[in-house]
């Protein structure tokens, strides 16, 4: 086991196209670590050039303490475990997580017995002499981990390794998964589209986007305190409202201008230690955030964070809780990064059309009782304290 | 299996009638109850088909078993209304002829000398490089590769002149060595064609795991790439085999008949020339060449089925 040091780490295509800028990212010893981002943010180039199956263009990548740019994957000690599996087709369970053994040479009574530890963790004891062809998705996945596991290597790569099971077997291995992590203690990095897996399993989440680190932190402090509104906008589901507004002085107290002037809210101290730059300024743009959880019955607020007559466009009722569809007259933040927090193209060109409108629509998270019509007025409560705020330029984090 | 499988229960005779899929997709898809998937129409084509390629093998049979008078007055298929001239006798007469220097049985032999190494030699080769222009990076593959397939369109007589030249400075004209040769650099381009295209299409994760395992290239070959290639390289070997096994040409330019012997084709040409048209040993010999073949294929077909990467890749 060993730590994963990536130093301003490049990935150049030799057509010229840049996959990786300047990636530094530590994963210490027995961390584990979640690489997420949009499709075709370089996430899995990333983590195949620790694998050594992509070639690093620059930069310095360390494993334990040894610099293994160019070292051939066998050298690094890494054991991979792929969307699909990878089994070895034509050879049996016990075969397929034996093979790298075998092929270290590892005497054969040691092979069997460290197989056998990996099929007694993972379950697989019946499965042994079986072909893959004859196991199931959730098999053939616990068989892709024995093969990682038998090794005892420096580090498990991991490349979306359920994004090929059905919903209620990735809920499962995913807590499996996170429990064997823990239990060997190995250094995992762990590739994923899926925020959930991202939030459930790992010590820490990088989030990627085009090619760039955006932010590295706990799962929680990433959902509390975005660094910028890429991750503001990609993390969390539904993810959080992002509209315009001017920040305003008046009375020593610090105020949010939005729907083009119509709403004032107050913004608490809480906000604004959190976001002390935004107490600077005034007059000026910023770009506000507001997770679905963060509204309430207006009762239940001060007075200056009440949003008035808010049109509501679409009620869900989910059962533990309702979704509330409303109009704001702030226009949403229409940028390339906002495209990839989206990763729905779609989606996007729907809310690019709401923005040449100058609203959009947001979603409030409520208790599922006295659902609003459609189409009526309602007052909402905004828990500002929790609200963020980011420079509507550059959509950093104005702290 | 004799019962019926009972209709699926339904509410009224008009749903019944509607789940019933039309006789027009019965006939081509089939009835789904049936396994094998095909329709009657599919299945009549298929069968008539096969008795078209058949008939001439089966006028070669029979005629092999009629008597020389017979084989010269009257078609093969009149045999069946006069049994009475079926006979054996055409096989151990054949059997003891000898052309060229060369009975059958030594023709028979030396054919496969030639058959064997000349697929042999072209398979290992090309799965090689077929291995290398799929998964090895390096300058000038897919030219190189573009070359080898242009080759496919050579045709051979046009390198026999520079090939004999060849061989007689290298002192190989005429012997089995030059042959095989000769044989596996024609067959090549379509082999290493055909097994690119195969190997090409594995997995890549499969490959990218190997590696990460801890397998060099040599290890993946032997290990990963090869037992997975079986349908393609079966494939290519029945190809290869067919085309060495009934080749004349090559054999006749190539190999010195008159020092090394006869080659089963050579033997059945060189047979109407001694004994003029003599059918009914001709149709005979040739039959015994045909087995070899006939058991290669029903040999290797089984591993036709490209089911062997099942299960490597999803869920």
């Amino acid at each position: 086991m060993a730590k994963i040091v990536m130093d301003d780490i490049q990935k150049v295509y030799p057509d010229g196209t840049q996959a990786i800028f300047d990636l530094s990212l530590e994963v210490d010893d027995g961390e584990f670590v979640i690489l997420v981002g949009p499709s075709g943010c370089g996430k899995s180039t990333a983590l195949r050039m620790v694998a050594g199956l992509e070639e690093i263009s620059g930069g310095k990548m360390y494993i334990g303490d040894k610099v293994v740019n160019d070292l051939s994957p066998k050298e690094r000690d890494i054991a991979m475990v792929f969307q699909s599996y990878a089994l070895y087709p034509h050879m049996s369970v016990a075969d397929n997580m034996g093979f790298a053994l075998k092929l270290a040479k590892v005497d054969k009574s040691e092979i069997e017995r460290r197989v056998k530890e990996a099929s007694d963790i993972l379950g697989l004891n019946e499965y042994l002499h079986r072909k893959p062809k004859a196991l199931s998705g959730g098999q053939r996945q616990r068989v892709a981990m024995g093969r990682a596991i038998v090794r005892s290597p420096q580090a498990f790569l991991m490349d979306e390794p359920l994004s090929n099971l059905d919903a209620k077997l990735r809920v499962q291995m995913r807590a499996e998964i996170a429990a064997l992590q823990n239990r060997l203690g190995v250094t995992t990095m762990y590739v994923t589209h899926d925020q959930i897996e991202a939030m459930t399993m790992g010590d820490r989440v990088a989030v990627l986007q085009a090619g760039r680190l955006k932010q590295v932190d706990s799962p929680q402090q990433l959902y509390d305190r975005p660094d910028n509104l890429f991750v503001a906008g990609f993390i969390g589901s539904p993810s959080m409202n992002i509209a315009t507004g001017k920040v305003l002085k008046e009375d020593g107290k610090v105020y949010l201008e939005l729907d083009r002037g119509e709403t004032k809210l107050e913004v608490p101290d809480e906000a604004l230690d959190r976001y002390p730059k935004a107490a600077d300024l005034d007059g000026a743009e910023v770009a506000i955030g507001i997770r679905p959880e963060h509204y309430g019955p207006p009762n239940e607020v001060a007075p200056g964070q009440v949003w008035k007559n808010r049109n509501v466009e679409l009620v869900e009722m989910l059962g533990s809780e309702m979704l509330v569809h409303f109009r704001t007259e702030s226009a949403p933040i229409v940028t390339e990064d906002m495209r990839a927090a989206i990763d729905d193209d779609e989606m996007f060109e729907e809310i690019k059309k709401q923005a040449e409108s100058g609203g959009q629509t947001f979603t409030a998270r409520f208790e599922p009782d006295n659902p609003p019509k459609v189409d009526s007025k309602i007052d909402i409560g905004v828990k500002t304290e929790f609200l963020h705020l980011f420079d509507a330029e550059n959509g950093l984090a104005l702290r | 299996m004799t019962t019926q499988p009972t209709p699926p229960a339904a509410d009224t005779v008009e749903e019944a009638k509607q789940k019933e899929p039309s006789a027009l997709s019965k006939a081509i898809k089939g009835d789904p109850d049936d396994r094998t998937g095909a329709g009657w129409f599919v299945k009549g084509m298929l069968l008539i088909i096969s008795a078209l390629w058949l008939v001439p093998t089966v006028g070669l049979l029979v005629s092999s078993f009629r008597t020389q008078a017979a084989v010269n007055s009257s078609g093969w298929w009149t045999a069946f209304f006069n049994p009475a001239e079926f006979t054996v006798q055409n096989y151990g007469e054949v059997l003891q002829q000898s052309v060229g220097g060369s009975t059958l049985a030594e023709a028979f032999i030396n054919s496969i000398v030639v058959a064997v190494p000349a697929t042999i030699i072209p398979i290992t080769a090309a799965a090689f490089a077929a291995y290398a222009f799929s998964w090895m990076e390096f300058k000038g593959r897919e030219t190189l590769f573009i070359v080898f397939v242009v080759l496919l369109v050579i045709p051979l007589q046009v390198a026999f002149i520079p090939i004999v030249n060849l061989y007689s400075t290298l002192g190989i004209q005429g012997t089995f060595l030059g042959l095989w040769l000769a044989h596996a650099g024609f067959g090549m381009p379509l082999a290493v064609y055909l097994l690119r295209n195969y190997i090409g299409s594995l997995p890549r994760e499969v490959i990218e795991s190997a590696r990460v395992d801890g397998a060099s290239h040599f290890t993946t070959f032997v290990r990963l790439i090869l037992p997975l290639s079986v349908p393609a390289l079966a494939a290519f070997a029945i190809f290869q085999f067919l085309w060495t096994w009934n080749d004349y040409l090559v054999a006749l330019i190539l190999l010195d008949t008159a020092r090394l012997g006869q080659v089963s084709t050579t033997y059945l040409a060189g047979m109407i020339g001694t004994f003029g048209a003599r059918q009914h040993l001709l149709s005979a010999g040739a039959f015994i060449t045909i087995l070899v073949p006939l058991a290669v294929f029903f040999s290797l077909q089984r591993f036709f089925i490209r089911g062997l990467t099942a299960g490597s890749v999803k869920g």
